[in-house]
C-alpha cells in the first residue's frame, strides 16, 4: 500500500495538470486563431491595422453578409409595395414571380396577373400538385400519380381537383381558360407558375414583414441604401436615403447599374447583433496575438510534458525493482478499454465541434466556457488514454492483456489438450463433411473446391512423411554412432517437430557425453605420462646403481641373490612405465597412424627373423604355413610391428618349452587372417576377453616378467587400423587370430 | 684423456655416470644445471657432454642451443622423454645422440666411445679409395673385405658382409626380403623363410650399439630393410 501512495506523486499530478491546461490552451488557441483567420479572410495584417470594430474586416464580412438580405428585402418591396406601402391589391405577373422566385429565366412572354389578396386567400383553398416538386403529403402525391394529369391544383380539404377560374380570377383576361386560348399558352405552364407563385407568396410576405420590422432604424445599427445608376436612392433605411452622421466604414456593392451602400451606426443606439459582435470583437479580437502564442507555447509545452510524462509513466520512484506499476484504468482488457476511450473522445469531439459551430455565429460568452470545458474533458480523456496506453506498452500488456488473446489462449488449451487421435478424428470427420457437400453439391466451384481441397491434403500428408523419413533417417544416422548428425526441424508439423527436438537433444546428450569421456581419457593419458617420467628418473638411478652394486666383489651369496632380484624388479617397473604410458595414448586415440601400403607377409618374415634365437632358447618349434605371394594390407607399419611382436612376445613369455608353435598367415577375397596357436605353460583358467583387459594375465605368470598390457596393446592397436582381434582359449590351447582388410 | 662434462640435477644420476666413466679412465667434470654447463664450457676444454633435458634454470635443450652457438662438441642428450617428437627435437637442435630414461650404463659408455672416435680420430682418417663406403661410423672397405664401426674393426660372415655391402652401396634404398635373398645368394627367394631376417639381426647385433634402437640398419616393418643416407 505504501507504493500506491508512491505511484500518484506529486511531480506525475502537477505534470498531467499542466498538460492538460497546456493543451487546453493549445486548442483554444488553434480554435481562436482559426476562427478570427477565418473571419477576417485569412487577412492576418487586417487584424493589426484595425483594433476597432467599425473598420474591421469582420464587420465588412458581416456586411456582405447583410447585402444578400437586403437585395432580397429590396425585390420585395418592389413587387409588393405600392408607394412604400403594402398593397394587398396589387396585381402580380406571376410568371414574372416564379421565374424570380426559382431563379430561372422569364419565358412567358404574356404577363398573367393576379392580386395579392386572390393569392392569398387561394393558398387557404388548395393545395397545389406538380410532379416537378413532389412536395405535398403522400395521399396526395399517389392520387396524383394514378391520374394522367398530374399538375394542377386540388381542393385541400377533399382532395378533388378543382377548376382555378372558380377561385381565382385573372386581371388581364376572364378566366384562365380565356388566357390560355388568347396567347396560346399550355395550361401546364400557366398552373406550374400559378403554383410557385401562390406556393412562394405566403412565405415572401411574412418574410418582407419580418425585414420591415429587422431593418427598421429602431431595431438595427445596420444603415443601407441601394441608388440607381444616378446615384439617387431608391431605397433605404435612413430617412434621408443617405448615408450620414457618426457611421462605421461605408461598404458598397455594384450590382448591374445598382449600387448598395451599408454601414453601421457607430454610436450602436440599438443592441442588435452588429452591437454584441463589437462586444465579442473588441473582447476578442485584441488578443489575437494573444491565440497564436497561446497556440505555439500551448503546443511546445504540451509536446514536452507528454514526453516527460511519457517517461514517467508507470514508473514509481524509490522502486528497486524498476518495475512498470499499472493503475485500475490499465486493468480492464485492451480492447474494451479502447472502444471505451473512442466512445468517450467521440463525445467530446462531438461538443467541441457544436460548440465551435455556435462560436463561429458569433463570439459568445457561454459558449466559450462550455467550449473550454469540453476541451478540457477532451484533453483529460485523451491524456488518460495516452498514459494508460503508455503503461499499457511498457508493461508489455497490450497484447497478453487482450480478448483476442484470452480467446486464443483458452482455445490452444482446448487445442493442446485433446489428445492426437482425437485431433486427427476431428480434422478427419470435418474433411469427410467437407469433402461430402463438395461432391454433392457438383458444381463447378465444388469441384474446383474439392480438388483444391484434395490437394491440401495431399501436400499435408506428403510433408508428413517426408518429415517422417527425416526422423528416421536421423534415428538411423545415431544409432550408427554418428552422434553430430541434426535433423532438421523447419516445416515440420508441431508434433513431428517434438519428436525431431527429442531425437536432436538425445544426439546432442550422447555427443556430450563421449567428448566429456574423451576428455576424460586424455587428461588420463596426461596424468601418466607425467607420472611416468617422474618415476623414470630415480628408476635410472636405481638401475644403474644395481649395476654398480653388481661390480662390487660382494662374497655373501645370498646378498648376490637379493641384487639379482632387485635388478630383474627395476627392469620390469622399467618396462611397466613404458606400457602403461603406450596403452594408454592407444586407448584414449591419442597417437596419429602413418598408413602406408605394407607387405604383412614381409613383416611376417622380419618378426621371425627378429623371435628366432628367443624361440630356439625356449625350445619352441616354429610351424609356418603362409601363401608365397605378398599380403598388401594399409597400416602403420611400426603399429603392425608392435602387434605382432606382442604376440611373439606373449608366445616366448608363457608357451610351454619344447612344443610347437603355428603361425597361420591366410587371405580370402578382402581380408587376411593371422593365427597362432601354441600350449600354454600354465593353466589358463581365465575368459579369453579377460586376457586383453589391461593389467590381466593368466593366474600364475602375474608374477613374472612384463607389464600384462603387451595384449591389450596389440588389440588397441589393431581395433585402431580397422583390424579384428580375436583370442580363443580351449584348455591350454591358446588362439589368436588378427584380421586386417587387404588393399590392392 | 678425454673431458667429459655430466650434467643432469639428479645428483645419484650424476655420480654413477661420473664412476663409470672414470673407470673407463675418462676425466668427468660435473654440473647440475645447463647454466652451470654452460659456464664450465666457456672456462675448460671439454671433449663430450652428456645432458639432462629436464633441469632447472636452463633445461637441455636451450643450453644445446646455446653450446651449439660456439662448439661442435658431441652432445649426448639424456631424458626420461621417451616420445618420438622429443627424440627427434632433441637431435635435430644439434644434439649427436638421444637416450632415454631409464638407460644403461654400459650402453651410454659405448655411445660416449662411439661419439668420442669419431670427433677426435675420424675427420682426417679419410681415405681416398673407390670401393671405400661411409656411411655415418661405419665404413667398410671393400678391397680389403673390412668393416669398421668408429674405427673398430668387426668380423663378419660372407653373407653378412655382402648383405651389409649391398645396403650400404645402397643408402636411402629399401630392399625387401626376397630382394637381398636374390642378391646375395642369386637364386630364387622361394622358401627362403627368415633367413634374411635372422642375418639382418646379427648384423646389426655385431655393429649397433642398441640392436633394438638400431642406428644403421633399419626396419622397415612390412617392407624391408634400409641404411640411411648419412654424410
Amino acid at each position: 500500500m505504501e507504493e500506491k501512495g508512491k505511484k500518484y506523486s506529486l511531480k506525475k499530478i502537477g505534470l498531467v495538470v499542466l498538460n492538460t491546461i497546456l493543451t487546453t490552451i493549445l486548442i483554444l488557441g488553434l480554435i481562436g486563431t482559426v476562427i478570427i483567420l477565418a473571419k477576417v479572410g485569412g487577412d492576418w495584417n487586417s487584424l493589426s491595422k484595425n483594433s476597432n470594430y467599425e473598420n474591421s474586416e469582420v464587420l465588412k464580412q458581416r456586411l456582405r453578409t447583410q447585402s444578400e438580405f437586403i437585395w432580397d428585402y429590396y425585390s420585395e418591396k418592389k413587387y409588393l409595395e405600392t408607394d412604400g406601402e403594402f398593397d394587398a391589391t396589387k396585381k402580380i405577373d406571376v410568371f414574372d414571380y416564379a421565374a424570380m422566385y426559382e431563379h430561372t429565366k422569364n419565358y412567358g412572354k404574356n404577363p398573367l396577373y393576379y392580386t395579392i389578396e386572390d393569392l392569398q386567400e387561394a393558398q387557404n383553398e388548395i393545395a397545389v400538385q406538380s410532379y416537378q416538386w413532389g412536395y405535398y403529403s403522400d395521399f396526395w402525391y399517389e392520387e396524383a400519380q394514378e391520374q394522367e394529369n398530374v399538375y394542377g391544383l386540388y381542393n385541400l380539404k377533399n382532395g378533388d381537383k378543382v377548376d382555378v377560374d372558380n377561385i381565382l380570377t385573372p386581371q388581364n383576361a376572364k378566366t384562365l381558360k380565356e388566357y390560355m386560348e388568347k396567347y396560346d399558352v399550355s395550361e401546364e405552364r400557366c398552373l406550374n407558375a400559378l403554383q410557385t407563385t401562390i406556393d412562394g407568396l405566403g412565405y415572401y410576405i411574412s418574410d418582407y414583414e419580418d425585414n420591415l420590422s429587422a431593418y427598421d432604424t429602431k431595431n438595427t445599427n445596420l444603415r443601407f441604401s441601394i441608388l440607381d445608376e444616378n446615384g439617387k436612392s431608391v431605397f433605404s433605411n435612413t430617412e434621408s436615403g443617405k448615408l450620414t452622421g457618426d457611421l462605421s466604414d461605408i461598404f458598397q456593392i455594384q450590382n448591374g447599374n445598382i449600387t448598395m451602400e451599408l454601414a453601421v451606426d457607430a454610436g450602436f443606439p440599438s443592441q442588435d447583433s452588429f452591437y454584441y459582435e463589437k462586444q465579442e470583437y473588441e473582447t476578442f479580437v485584441p488578443y489575437y496575438r494573444l491565440y497564436f502564442w497561446g497556440m505555439v507555447v500551448g503546443c511546445i509545452g504540451a509536446i514536452v510534458t507528454l514526453v516527460w510524462l511519457t517517461v514517467l509513466s508507470g514508473r514509481v520512484e524509490n522502486n528497486e525493482k524498476n518495475e512498470i506499476v499499472l493503475s485500475w484504468i490499465d486493468k480492464p482488457k485492451t480492447e474494451i478499454a479502447a472502444a471505451l476511450w473512442i466512445a468517450l473522445g467521440a463525445l467530446s469531439i462531438t461538443a467541441i465541434v457544436w460548440l465551435i459551430d455556435i462560436f463561429w455565429n458569433g463570439f459568445q460568452r457561454v459558449a466559450i466556457t462550455f467550449l473550454i470545458l469540453a476541451i478540457l474533458l477532451f484533453v483529460a480523456i485523451f491524456l488518460s488514454a495516452y498514459l494508460s496506453l503508455v503503461r499499457r506498452i511498457k508493461a508489455k500488456t497490450i497484447a497478453s492483456n487482450s480478448l483476442c488473446h484470452m480467446i486464443k489462449q483458452s482455445f490452444g488449451k482446448v487445442v493442446q489438450n485433446a489428445n492426437i487421435s482425437l485431433k486427427f478424428f476431428a480434422c478427419f470427420i470435418l474433411y469427410l463433411i467437407i469433402s461430402s457437400i463438395l461432391v454433392m453439391e457438383g458444381s463447378f466451384i465444388s469441384r474446383l473446391l474439392y480438388i483444391i481441397l484434395n490437394v491440401f491434403v495431399g501436400w499435408f500428408i506428403w510433408n508428413d512423411i517426408t518429415a517422417r523419413q527425416k526422423l528416421v533417417d536421423g534415428v538411423k544416422a545415431i544409432s550408427q554412432g554418428n552422434i553430430e548428425y541434426q535433423v532438421d526441424v523447419e516445416k515440420m508439423t508441431p508434433l513431428n517437430k517434438d519428436l525431431a527436438q527429442g531425437i536432436n537433444s538425445i544426439g546432442g546428450g550422447l555427443q556430450k557425453a563421449v567428448s566429456e569421456s574423451v576428455k576424460s581419457e586424455r587428461l588420463k593419458t596426461d596424468l601418466i605420462t607425467n607420472v611416468s617420467h617422474d618415476i623414470k628418473t630415480p628408476l635410472t638411478s636405481i638401475i644403474n646403481y644395481v649395476m654398480l652394486l653388481k661390480q662390487e666383489e660382494i662374497e655373501n651369496e645370498k646378498a648376490k641373490g637379493y641384487i639379482d632380484v632387485i635388478e630383474q624388479k627395476s627392469h620390469r617397473l622399467k618396462q611397466l612405465t613404458e606400457d602403461l604410458v603406450e596403452a594408454s595414448k592407444i586407448s584414449s586415440g591419442n597417437i596419429t597412424l602413418e598408413m602406408i601400403k605394407i607387405n604383412f607377409n614381409e613383416l611376417l618374415e622380419q618378426t621371425l627373423g627378429e623371435f628366432e634365437e628367443k624361440f630356439e632358447q625356449k625350445n619352441l618349434q616354429i610351424i609356418l604355413n603362409r601363401p608365397q605371394t605378398p599380403v598388401l594390407i594399409m597400416a602403420d607399419g611400426r603399429r603392425v610391428w608392435r602387434i605382432v611382436e606382442n604376440l611373439f612376445q606373449n608366445i616366448y613369455k608363457y608357451a610351454m618349452p619344447g612344443t610347437r608353435v603355428y603361425v597361420d598367415l591366410a587371405t580370402n577375397e578382402n581380408k587376411m587372417f593371422l593365427t597362432l596357436k601354441n600350449i600354454s605353460e600354465n593353466p589358463l583358467n581365465i575368459q579369453s576377453d579377460e586376457l586383453t583387459e589391461r593389467f590381466i594375465r593368466g593366474d600364475v605368470s602375474r608374477s613374472t616378467e612384463g607389464s600384462g598390457l603387451g595384449l591389450s596393446i596389440a588389440k588397441s592397436l589393431t581395433t585402431l587400423q580397422k583390424g579384428e582381434f580375436d583370442i580363443y582359449l580351449d584348455g591350454d590351447l591358446f588362439k589368436v587370430t588378427v584380421t586386417f582388410f587387404l588393399t590392392n | 684423456m678425454n673431458t667429459v662434462l655430466v650434467c643432469d640435477d639428479d645428483k645419484e644420476i650424476v655420480e654413477a655416470i661420473e664412476i663409470y666413466l672414470q673407470n673407463e679412465g675418462y676425466h668427468v667434470l660435473k654440473a647440475y644445471d645447463g647454466l652451470q654447463a654452460v659456464e664450465i664450457l666457456d672456462k675448460q676444454e671439454v671433449d663430450l657432454l652428456i645432458i639432462d633435458v629436464m633441469m632447472p634454470k636452463l633445461d637441455g635443450i636451450r643450453a644445446t642451443l646455446k653450446i651449439r652457438e660456439k662448439s661442435s662438441i658431441p652432445i649426448i642428450i639424456l631424458s626420461a622423454k621417451s616420445e618420438d617428437v622429443d627424440k627427434i627435437l632433441g637431435l635435430n637442435i644439434g644434439a649427436d645422440d638421444y637416450m632415454t630414461k631409464p638407460f644403461n650404463l654400459l650402453e651410454l659408455m659405448a655411445r660416449v666411445k662411439s661419439q668420442l672416435r669419431r670427433y677426435t680420430k675420424l675427420g682426417t682418417a679419410v681415405e681416398n679409395n673407390q670401393k671405400l663406403y661411409v656411411n655415418g661410423g661405419l665404413e667398410i672397405n671393400d678391397e680389403l673385405k673390412i668393416v669398421k664401426v668408429d674405427g673398430e674393426e668387426v668380423k663378419m660372415t660372407p653373407i653378412e658382409y655382402n648383405i651389409l655391402l649391398l645396403l650400404m652401396k645402397n643408402p636411402g634404398k629399401v630392399f625387401s626380403t626376397d630382394q637381398i635373398y636374390e642378391n646375395i645368394w642369386k637364386e630364387q627367394a622361394f622358401g627362403a623363410e627368415n633367413t634374411v631376417a635372422v642375418h639382418i639381426r646379427h648384423i646389426r647385433e655385431k655393429i649397433e650399439i642398441n640392436p633394438k634402437e638400431p642406428h644403421y640398419i633399419k626396419v622397415v616393418w612390412g617392407v624391408g630393410y634400409k641404411i640411411e643416407r648419412r654424410v
